[in-house]
């Protein structure tokens, strides 16, 4: 049975809001908190003024520290920003640049080196093909610059790597925009004609025109002592949308094959007169009328290889497009505004979805940690709550 | 000095509705450490812990929101989480000076200028929660609300727990009165 002493919670706090006492025990509590309250302990100066410090307001030179930071951080944004914008292409430029496609599978790899195909100028162009092979690499001649009202500047045929002196395979493609579909049909007549002016063949071709739109496609067989000037005079037939050029390096088989019929060549001459000295035995007679056959059956071979070497090292294949569209894959012209606006919603959906898959991936790893914080912090709560019912908590364990 | 009405605070209309910290801080220093002194029981260390409660209050001053209440009882938590780090770690330091069989460092004495011997050493029986509830409701005169927040209880626990301290400081007054 309680005490009727004890000091009911309710009457507590009616005390405590100046109520009068009712009993004795309520008499001493209500004596009790008058003594608590008048409790005197004015804090002393020192600590006064360690509090006033800390609101004092920062030094002249912390507040230029301050300015100076903002201000770099500002400029530093602003440089960046302005970076971005002008890094990005302006409207007007039409001349693509060339992609260099890798060579193709098993080709020997290039060394690109700053000497062109032979321009324009050299003028003898009737049947190339029954050059010898070193005629079509001459030295480079100077490069032409074709420049006129609507064609790109080409200096050299954009992309096209070539080492001069070795025999390579060299496969362009180029794709035009013309206004429509009359300046479709004109451009495909004036190429066929640019093809035969150079000596080249043209080795199918497929024109499709309705209305206003159409589409046309050329494959071009063209001499590669003239490939230079084959893309300068067909890139001014209209407005280049697309660019590739691979190329696949013939010289050292060529080189290998050479050097092998040399071997061979001998090989019969050394042969036929062995036959012919009349000195063999039959059965060695027969021996070497069997080998002289298999080295005239492998020379035979191996002077077809080169040949068709030769051929493929003498013509470029040239595909070009002609079409009334942008091209796919096109660059969309970028005003300034705009494209920035557009850049930047680009920028934040990539950024949406890097944040959610981010979300996803974390999320179990934050219900873990969540979990162990609650529990962290309840173990806490219980350590402090037995901290509270010592009197002392600071004070050492009894004896 | 004296008690504050928690509901009662005066404080500058600024833009956002908080006061400057010096003002606050000037306003409230005494009150803080008589919560101090009272709730830890050693003088010199509420000083220091008093220090460090206004260091903290200034680095979080921006996250106060006068919405939630006045700047007594936003203090005083502030106030009782630096005191509960304290005797954590000097928990922590006796244990290491025990086990390497130091001499214990002599108990500062309280000294609580106003109250009467007897009243303080009914103070020094309690528990460190008991007096921290007197501190509170007593002392600083919070209400009933602001002092169950801040002690995490709920309200009738808290009036439980004052009424349990009033009881035992009037039993150990009232056995030294016979003594």
């Amino acid at each position: 049975m309680p005490s009727p002493e004890l000091l009911a919670p309710d009457r507590a706090e009616r005390l405590l809001s100046g109520a009068p006492p009712e009993t004795a025990r309520e008499a001493d509590v209500e004596r009790m908190v008058r003594e608590l309250r008048a409790l005197s302990a004015p804090a002393p100066g020192e600590l006064r003024e360690r509090v006033r410090r800390l609101s004092a307001p920062p030094s002249k030179r912390t507040r230029s520290r301050l300015a100076a930071a903002f201000a770099a951080a500002a400029v530093l944004v602003t440089a960046v920003a302005a970076i971005a914008i002008v890094g990005r292409e302006e409207p007007g430029k039409t001349a693509e640049p060339a992609s260099v496609d890798p060579p193709a599978a098993g080709a020997t790899p290039t060394t690109p080196s700053p000497t062109p195909i032979p321009s324009w100028g050299d003028q003898d162009s009737s049947a190339d093909h029954e050059k010898q092979p070193h005629d079509l690499f001459k030295g480079a001649g100077p490069t032409l610059a074709l420049d006129s009202g609507d064609a790109p500047k080409v200096r050299t045929p954009p992309g096209v790597v070539t080492d001069a002196g070795r025999a390579q395979d060299v496969d362009q493609f180029i794709a035009l925009r013309l206004k429509n579909a009359d300046g479709v049909s004109q451009a495909a007549g004036d190429a066929l004609r640019i093809t035969r002016d150079l000596g080249g063949v043209v080795t199918a071709s497929a024109v499709d025109t309705s209305g206003r739109e159409g589409t046309a496609r050329l494959e071009l067989s063209i001499p590669t002592r003239r490939l230079d000037d084959a893309i300068v005079r067909l890139s001014a037939l209209g407005t280049i949308t697309e660019q590739r050029v691979a190329t696949r390096d013939l010289q050292g088989g060529i080189d290998r094959r050479g050097r092998r019929i040399e071997q061979l060549q001998t090989a019969v001459r050394a042969d036929e007169l062995r036959l012919a000295s009349g000195t063999l035995d039959p059965g060695e007679k027969l021996e070497v009328e069997l080998r002289l056959l298999r080295e005239r059956g492998r020379l035979r071979e191996l002077t077809g290889e080169r040949a068709r070497l030769l051929r493929e090292a003498a013509y470029a294949e040239v595909t070009l497009t002609l079409h009334t569209r942008e091209a796919a894959g096109a660059p969309s012209k970028k005003d300034g505004i705009g494209g920035a606006a557009r850049d930047a919603v680009d920028a934040l959906g990539r950024a949406g979805e890097v944040a959610v898959f981010a979300g996803i991936l974390l999320a179990p790893l934050l219900a873990v940690g969540l979990v162990l914080w609650l529990a962290l912090r309840s173990r806490r709560r219980r350590a402090d709550d037995r901290l509270l019912e010592q009197p002392r908590p600071t004070a050492p364990a009894g004896p | 000095m004296g008690g504050v009405s928690a509901l009662a605070t005066p404080w500058v209309g600024a833009r956002t509705g908080r006061p400057r910290f010096a003002e606050a801080a000037e306003r409230h220093l005494d009150d803080v450490r008589r919560y101090l002194v009272v709730f830890t029981g050693d003088v010199a260390a509420a000083d220091d812990l008093a220090a460090e409660t206004f260091e903290r209050a200034f680095r979080r001053w921006r996250r106060y929101d006068v919405r939630r209440g006045p700047e007594l009882p936003w203090l005083c938590g502030i106030a009782r989480r630096v005191a509960l780090d304290h005797f954590r770690a000097e928990t922590r330091r006796r244990r290491r000076e025990e086990r390497f069989a130091r001499e214990a460092r002599p108990e500062a004495e309280p000294s609580l200028a106003g109250l009467s011997p007897e009243l303080e050493d009914a103070l020094g029986t309690l528990s460190a929660g008991e007096r921290e509830v007197v501190a509170l409701r007593v002392v600083l005169d919070l209400d009933a609300e602001a002092t169950a927040r801040l002690l995490g209880i709920g309200r009738t626990a808290c009036s439980m727990r004052l009424a349990r301290a009033l009881d035992k400081l009037a039993e150990r007054m009232s056995a030294d009165a016979v003594a």
